[in-house]
């Protein structure tokens, strides 16, 4: 019974009824993320190994933070951290690409392509530009971690 | 082409309602103090207009395309309107919106009877016809409301309100119900188009983005904003939002984001005006993310976590 309250009301939420035509709602996978969106949160900015993404989508207004933690003996993201402010598939885009970035180097992590994430969360053409925001985030939070790195050598 | 003259049903004969209207067949570069007295009559809303005066001012209208002189008619009309002012616009009028409504013809031929009507009548102007007309083509929202055709962002919502109530009186499809002369569907897709036109123009950033768009320079769905100070600051502003526990801690938030709002509006005027597109650009994307800020906190409630905030 609590279960079908809670289904109705998420449907509810996600499913937004125009005049005469069909209700659009979003696939399930993107509603599981967006009800318990992983590794939701921050790390701290200035820790020379931790990279910081922050991107927004001008169209919709969406905001998107990525962090990654990195070890630098193994060039590894070994913890991922998200916080979106935007629609449900933005939110879930970034969820998933936590999830799908832990423990891969940077290189794999930076060569994630957008359709990857519309595909698995199986994203309607509207909504393909949340994917690309999350594309964005973990490139922006790569790049960011190298040029700390970067920096850090050069001083050192 | 003629301009625009509407009457409110009931006081037709003793106060015309104007909506000055700049000539869109006119020399583009000029600039339009698109006040009623320079203008003749564009588009006829009023099949209620009594005859007489209809004929003179369409008369006077085709004598004048230009419409740049003085005449008693508009004379009559600039003096019954009220503190609207209309801002003679800065936007560049060698932009394609011109160029398309430069070729437009001044008229179109009544669905019903073939009377020529204004391109931008919304009924027949032969007072045994007087059906509602149908939607013309490339006509853009703030002709749609008897604006000038060439998009200003600074309007006066008093006046917008206006016109709007004043067309929507003319075509309401309540109006033609018993759909007597066929015309009911045109009354629904003109009401419905004045509806958009203005839910469009009246808040600052549809209109703002309205504008960029018939200017060609929208903002795209796919494009990726990197504008670290800008994305801090409302990453910022978002969390203070959701750490939030009380209206007050709320109300302060709200100032702020009011200060942010009234700010970026006011840039976006400078920027329309000095035909600024890419600062314009800037600060409609900026004003989006204000916006957003706005509508989480008008559906703030204490102790309810904040979920996707749109769909």
């Amino acid at each position: 019974m609590l279960r079908t309250t809670i289904f109705n009301a998420s449907r509810s939420l996600f499913a937004k009824p125009s005049a005469a035509i069909a209700v659009r709602s979003y696939h399930p996978k993107v509603i599981d993320h967006y009800e318990r969106p992983r590794n939701v949160g921050s790390f701290n900015k200035a820790d020379p190994f931790v990279g910081t993404g922050l991107v927004g989508a001008p169209a919709c207004g969406d905001v998107m933070k990525l962090q990654i933690k990195v070890d630098e003996a193994s060039g590894k993201i070994v913890d991922v951290k998200f916080k979106t402010f935007g629609c449900g598939s933005a939110i879930a885009s970034s969820s998933y690409m936590t999830e799908r970035v832990r423990g891969m180097t940077l290189e794999d992590a930076g060569s994630i392509k957008n359709t990857e994430i519309a595909k698995e969360l199986c994203l309607p053409p509207v909504k393909l530009h949340c994917s690309m925001l999350a594309e964005d985030a973990i490139k922006s939070a790569i790049n960011d971690y190298k040029r700390k790195r970067a920096a850090a050598t050069a001083s050192a | 082409m003629a301009s625009l003259i509407t009457t409110a049903r009931a006081k037709a004969a003793q106060i015309p309602f104007s909506t000055a209207m700049t000539s869109t067949g006119s020399r583009p570069s000029r600039v339009i103090l698109s006040t009623a007295a320079n203008n003749t009559s564009t588009r006829n809303l009023s099949s209620l207009t009594p005859p007489r005066r209809l004929n003179a001012i369409m008369s006077s209208a085709s004598i004048l395309p230009s419409s740049s002189r003085y005449t008693p008619a508009a004379a009559f009309l600039s003096a019954t309107r009220t503190s609207s002012h209309f801002h003679s616009s800065a936007i560049s009028s060698s932009t394609s919106n011109n160029d398309t409504t430069a070729k437009r013809p001044e008229t179109r031929s009544c669905w019903k009877c073939s009377t020529p009507v204004p391109y931008l009548a919304l009924q027949c102007t032969n007072p045994e016809c007087k059906v509602v007309q149908t939607l013309a083509p490339g006509v853009n929202y703030f002709e749609t409301l008897g604006l000038s055709p060439e998009p200003s962002y600074d309007v006066d919502l008093k006046d917008l309100r206006l016109r709007f109530f004043k067309i929507q009186q003319l075509i309401h499809p309540d109006s033609y119900s018993q759909n007597a002369n066929g015309d009911q569907v045109y009354a629904q897709q003109q009401s419905s188009l004045t509806n958009k036109a203005y839910s469009t123009l009246k808040e600052p950033l549809s209109r703002a983005n309205y504008i960029l768009e018939l200017l060609g320079a929208p903002i795209h769905e796919t494009e990726s904003l990197n504008e670290p100070e800008l994305l801090m600051e409302v990453m910022e502003a978002r969390e203070l939002l959701e750490e939030a526990q009380t209206e007050d801690e709320v109300q302060e938030l709200k100032n702020v984001n009011d200060t942010r709002i009234k700010d970026t509006v006011e840039g976006l005027s400078k920027a329309f005006k000095s035909q600024d597109l890419e600062q314009a650009k800037t600060l409609a994307i900026e004003l989006q993310y204000w916006i957003r800020i706005q509508n989480v906190i008008r559906d703030w409630v204490a102790g309810h976590p904040i979920v996707a905030d749109h769909v």
